[in-house]
């Protein structure tokens, strides 16, 4: 039996070789936003339980 | 989560929400809820609600509506991009989840394009297969 390719895709491996995507937000830029969303959320609540709720975030965590 | 001070006292968990057909643009307008794990106890919470793109504003409208009932201490909405304020929510909408925000990555973005990286992905291609979620940049594809 031949084996099953994992990687049987027409899209580029880096999207940022596809000429139909552009940057909005570089890496470094996504970065400095979240820690400014912690700093947000600490300053907001300085104290006591956090219950951070994910919607569809999960790259982020 | 990582960048949260340590010595606090944090749990996580995930909501499944979407207004959006799979490989759709635009959404429908019917959110579903669903989560890995719906906390039973949120009384004494701080309870913070992430999500990527705040476009028509329905889903974080859909679980403001959810915790109604229970006796929450605080709640906060933060999103990492911020279109409605391009006319991509309604007046009533905003009306209602405006007070809860607290953070917005990147406003003003335009509400058309289609965004993707940093846990969003265009499924542009209809196989569903999520190719644009991890990359740790946001962007857009291209449609025209």
């Amino acid at each position: 039996m031949a084996p099953t390719s994992l990687v049987p895709t027409t899209h580029s491996a880096n999207p940022l070789d596809d000429p139909r995507v552009h940057v909005l937000a570089d890496e470094v830029a996504c970065r400095r936003m979240v820690q400014e969303l912690a700093a947000a959320i600490e300053h907001r609540y300085p104290t006591g339980d956090i219950m951070l709720m994910g919607v569809r975030t999960g790259a982020l965590f | 989560m990582r960048a949260l001070n340590p010595s606090r006292n944090v749990e996580m968990t995930t909501i499944h929400a979407s207004s959006y057909e799979a490989g759709a643009l635009h959404t429908s307008g019917h959110v579903v809820l669903n989560f890995d794990e719906l906390p039973v106890d949120l009384s004494r919470k701080h309870v913070i609600i992430v999500d990527d793109v705040g476009d028509s504003l329905l889903t974080l409208l859909a679980i403001k509506q959810q915790f109604k009932s229970q006796s929450i201490a605080y709640m906060s909405l933060d999103f990492l991009v911020g279109c409605y304020k391009r006319g991509a929510a309604t007046e009533t909408v905003r009306h209602a989840v405006e007070p809860l925000l607290n953070f917005i990555g990147f406003d003003n973005v335009d509400p058309k394009l289609y965004l993707i990286g940093f846990g969003m992905d265009g499924d542009l291609s209809g196989s569903n297969r999520a190719l644009y979620r991890g990359w740790r940049f946001i962007g857009y594809i291209d449609r025209s």
